[in-house]
């Protein structure tokens, strides 16, 4: 606890304090958040930065051409800004302290072995940047959210949270230029029992899916991205097990008939393991969407660097790890949030 | 439990231990606050009495614990037992009963120094606070 240290107690095996043979020392139970290629950079645009932070600036484009009678003038088209979404990097950082008689005493691990020390800050590291996001995405029904004392700006360029079911698009923000991306329904269950159907998610990703294609861009046209990312809570084995079902079975589900299913092959699942939820519930994700739009945004300003010195009125030696990075939504359109269920969640517009 | 997450304008963020006898019978889990009763006995705190040290280690068998002494720039993070009650950053507060988080429920003594240094959302029963000695 605090220090590394003999005194604590704590780390008794470490200094050969022990009168059993050691056979394993697990150090890390799961690579699951602690490895390059997880969470973040499956769901997340990870790109360098060398600011103090980022902007994603959205503009609108020109309308279709206006007919005009011979010898008439042309219409006015206008260009402008029509959202601005501002993500700034947060410091992260960590320290370490072992004391002189660890390091000259200890048989293994981190006060033995430098190796490990490094590596266990890498680890550290990549459990952050997977778990932010993670957390990012799993909590953007809300405005802020707090992760690591670091408070997070989950909104995107409309200033509503990433999930809503009132965002704006368009020049004119006016009442008729207003869409959703969170919805509620029988996504995984059907009938008035409520009972889990393969059936009813089947027909609810078809649903889902359309709704993504028909998001409109700042002009109000749909945008016709196809959606391909499926993604799931860690915690609701049955509501997995049907999205699975349905995303590999060739045939339609849960009937007699002998269709086809048109969900077969088009889809990847990911399971985010952190994301414990209470209800089920699905967010799903056009990969090109969320390239091409700046939608789900890490920005690297500084790498994990790690320091090291030794505090010469203790002997102690200190080890300090730091990173700045930040993460936010440029954009809203490239995701949606399906709960299921027939009450309005967060406001969400019913399927 | 109280961790010592930081100490602040400091250029290292780990105090200097100091081993403290203790009957091996008498069961102390690191991270408690203590005081030294007179004859250097140590009890674990409460509204009457304010911490002056934390333990770092849990009793040893020895008859020894390692403790540290509480200096004001220490950030401690621990848990909100019980409902916050417009719990906000400088809010004077108390240890629990069972001496493991701190308490809205419990009032703070008036030679209590514990407030809350949280700067983070609001909080809830069960949530990580901040605190300063």
């Amino acid at each position: 606890m605090i220090i590394y240290s003999k005194s604590t107690g704590l780390n008794n095996s470490a200094i050969g304090k022990l009168e059993t043979p050691i056979k394993m020392i697990i150090e890390h139970e799961s690579d699951v958040l602690t490895k390059r290629g997880g969470i973040c950079d499956w769901l997340f645009n990870v790109e360098r930065s060398n600011k103090f932070g980022e902007t994603i600036i959205g503009q609108n484009e020109f309308d279709v051409f206006q007919a005009a009678l011979e010898g008439a003038g042309a219409e006015n088209d206008v260009i402008s800004e029509t959202y601005r979404k501002f993500i700034e990097h947060i410091q992260f950082m960590k320290e370490f302290t072992i004391t002189a008689e660890m390091m000259e005493d200890a048989n293994y691990g981190v006060a033995q072995d430098a190796k490990r020390r490094a590596e266990n800050f890498t680890r550290a590291y990549y459990k952050t940047m997977n778990k932010i996001c993670e957390f990012a995405l799993a909590n953007a029904t809300e405005s802020t959210g707090s992760f690591a004392k670091a408070k997070l700006d989950l909104t995107t360029g409309d200033g509503l949270p990433l999930f809503s079911a009132s965002h704006t698009y368009g020049i004119d923000k006016n009442a008729d230029c207003v869409q959703s991306n969170l919805f509620h329904g029988n996504i995984f269950k059907s009938g008035t029992d409520g009972v889990y159907s393969t059936a009813a998610f089947e027909e609810a990703l078809g649903e889902l899916s359309i709704k993504l294609r028909n998001m409109k861009d700042e002009n109000g046209e749909p945008l016709g991205y196809t959606a391909d990312t499926i993604i799931l809570p860690g915690n609701r084995p049955a509501a997995e097990t049907i999205v699975k079902k349905v995303c590999g079975s060739e045939g339609t589900l849960g009937g007699n008939y002998n269709d086809i299913n048109l969900q077969f092959g088009n889809w990847n699942i990911i399971v985010m393991p952190t994301w414990q939820s209470e209800d089920d519930r699905v967010m799903i994700m056009s990969s090109e969407a969320n390239k091409n739009l700046s939608g789900n945004m890490f920005f690297n300003r500084v790498p994990l660097t790690v320091s090291s010195w030794v505090d010469n009125h203790t002997g102690n030696y200190i080890w300090n790890g730091r990173c700045r990075f930040g993460v936010g939504f440029g954009t809203y359109k490239h995701i949606l949030l399906a709960v299921d269920g027939n009450t309005a969640v967060n406001g969400s517009t019913a399927l | 439990m109280f961790k010592l997450i930081k100490i602040v304008g400091s250029g290292v963020n780990v105090p200097e231990p100091v081993k403290a006898a203790i009957p091996a019978s008498n069961y102390i889990p690191a991270g408690t606050p203590i005081f030294f009763e007179s004859g250097g006995l140590i009890t674990t705190a409460d509204d009457e009495n304010p911490a002056t040290h934390i333990t770092l280690s849990d009793t040893q068998p020895d008859g020894s614990i390692m403790v540290f002494e509480i200096t004001p720039n220490m950030l401690f993070e621990t848990v909100l037992e019980g409902d916050p009650n417009n719990l906000g950053i400088g809010s004077k507060v108390a240890l629990s009963c069972d001496s493991e988080g701190i308490s809205r429920a419990v009032a703070p003594s008036p030679q209590g120094r514990l407030t809350v240094h949280d700067v983070s959302i609001t909080k809830f029963d069960g949530d990580k606070i901040i605190v300063k000695f």
